[in-house]
């Protein structure tokens, strides 16, 4: 009704306004005739649903007799209906309300999810970052320790080397090269004394027949001077015969004058040469006694000297044992670190298999993170396994199989 | 356990330390060394200098050792040169690719030094 009145006032509104002198009074015609038309055309409109309305009492009650019963169970149901209609509603509601709160919940738990995939992204980068710096580490100390251990080894190589080489018989230097040798000067040099020892003593026996042949040239020149004294005493006479024999005897009478002076000067020759005689024979006997004594220290020096060196030699021989034995506890012990470093070389390979467990470890680390933060390196720590990972049973470095070699 | 002067070895693994524990092996038996990290290095390497024996580990980046062995295999200048495996694996099927691969010899890590210079003494000519 509204629309058709609007229209009827528009339509008379537009009649008046075009034959209206002024546009106040054409307004006002124009609600007039507007009032007017839409009045009418009401009333016509009001009678024609009146008829209608009454039409469909008609019907209306023609179907409530017709389907009354019928439409009662309609009603009902569409009570029922209505009354579902409004509860689903109110669960629809509930329902959007409660999607609602699930939407916001999800958006939260899609942002912790976020964060918290970043976090554990983060984390398993911190944790592939320790277990490659771990590894590194390991990897690093495994190889200064072999590297010590080889140095070891060769050092103690070397020392047992110098060690036997020291006691080596063979080489000029050892000791007991050097005390065969020294044992063999002394006895020369100690033999060499006994020997001048010998000579001394043979010198002094010899000195002693000198002073022997000295007492018996004593005894010639007392001889001598006795037959001095008989000449002198001969040449006496024979001046005295020539005194008496004159004239003739002047001759023989000088003669046995000179022979009384040669029986003279003999006889004063002779006591010279007896002194000197007897001081060589004193000389001789007091050198013949130094001799003796010089060569008895000399022999007594001699042998002493060799008990020394005897005795210094089985010193120094005992030395030499007890030298030989502590080389050979050194090259033992030498044998002993070199068997000891070849063990370790067997326990330090535990690194390998750890590297290799490592490595079975990270890679999957390394996978859920890329998984995770798929922004991130491909391969964040760098290391990927190679191969199966290693059995899980734990290898034992004490215990050497004998079946871990086979040659095909 | 003196083994041979002047003769050459090479020694294939990735692990550092562990080419460290068998160079020391092999040269307190008075074997001169060299070292490669993976098959195509070692394979570099053979192509410029000749070697008496090869000891190579299995698992390895770039080339493992069957391929490195396959390849060595296919040159004649080391159709016959002893290579022997170092591995931590000790399946027996994997031992059987070992060999058919063309390798003289299994050792299962850890090693004892004096059972691998045995091992170097049967396999390396005179």
């Amino acid at each position: 009704m509204k629309p058709i009145f609007e229209s009827c006032v528009l339509v008379g509104g537009g009649v008046a306004f075009a034959f209206s002198p002024t546009p106040a009074s054409a307004v006002l015609l124009g609600l007039c005739v507007a009032g007017g038309v839409g009045l009418a055309w009401s009333n016509r409109r009001a009678r024609t649903l009146s008829e209608r309305c009454a039409e469909s009492q008609s019907r209306l009650e023609e179907i409530e007799l017709r389907h009354g019963a019928e439409l009662a169970d309609l009603d009902g149901r569409l009570q029922a209906a209505l009354s579902e209609a409004q509860f689903r509603t109110a669960e629809l509601v509930e329902a959007r309300e409660a999607l609602t709160g699930l939407n916001e919940e999800n958006a939260r738990l899609t942002r912790d999810r976020d964060g918290g995939r970043s976090e554990i992204g983060q984390a398993l980068g911190g944790l592939s970052g320790q277990l490659v710096a771990a590894m590194s580490e390991a990897e690093s100390a495994v190889g200064n320790a072999i590297q010590s251990f080889a140095d070891l080894a060769s050092h103690s190589k070397d020392l047992s080397s110098l060690a036997e080489a020291a006691i080596d018989s063979n080489n000029e230097d050892s000791v007991n090269v050097s005390a065969n040798a020294a044992t063999e000067i002394m006895n020369r040099f100690v033999e060499h004394m006994l020997v001048t020892s010998k000579g001394i003593a043979d010198s002094a026996s010899e000195m002693q027949d000198l002073v022997d042949v000295s007492a018996h040239l004593t005894d010639l020149l007392t001889e001598i001077e006795a037959i001095s004294s008989q000449t002198g005493l001969l040449a006496l006479n024979a001046s005295l015969e020539a005194a008496r024999a004159g004239q003739a005897g002047m001759g023989f009478a000088i003669v046995a004058s000179q022979v009384r002076v040669l029986a003279e000067r003999a006889k004063a020759t002779s006591e010279r040469t007896k002194d000197l005689t007897t001081q060589i024979g004193t000389r001789s006997i007091d050198l013949c006694r130094k001799l003796a004594d010089a060569a008895e220290e000399s022999r007594d020096a001699g042998r002493a000297a060799q008990g020394d060196l005897i005795r210094l030699m089985a010193n120094i021989r005992d030395a030499d044992k007890r030298s030989r034995l502590l080389v050979a506890e050194i090259t033992d012990g030498a044998v002993n670190i070199d068997r000891e470093i070849n063990e370790i070389v067997v326990a330090m390979q535990f690194h390998d298999m750890l590297r290799q467990r490592l490595e079975h470890v990270l890679t999957p680390l390394d996978d859920m993170r890329r998984y995770l933060l798929p922004d991130g390196n491909d391969n964040p720590s760098g290391i990927r396994a190679v191969g199966p990972p290693p059995q899980l049973t734990a290898v034992n470095y004490d215990h050497h199989e004998d079946d871990n070699v086979i040659l095909f | 356990m003196e083994v041979s002067l002047s003769k050459t070895v090479l020694v294939v693994d990735d692990s550092a330390s562990m080419r460290q524990m068998v160079a020391f092996t092999l040269k307190s038996a008075g074997l001169v060394v060299i070292e490669s990290t993976n098959g195509q290095e070692a394979l570099a390497k053979l192509s410029t200098g000749r070697v008496d024996l090869i000891i190579t580990d299995l698992n390895m980046p770039v080339m493992d050792g069957l391929t490195f062995i396959r390849q060595a295999r296919g040159k004649p200048n080391l159709r016959f040169t002893p290579i022997l495996m170092l591995t931590t694996e000790s399946q027996e099927s994997r031992k059987m690719e070992g060999k058919a691969a063309g390798a003289t010899g299994w050792i299962v890590k850890p090693f004892q030094p004096e059972q691998l210079l045995k091992v170097i003494q049967k396999v390396m000519p005179a």
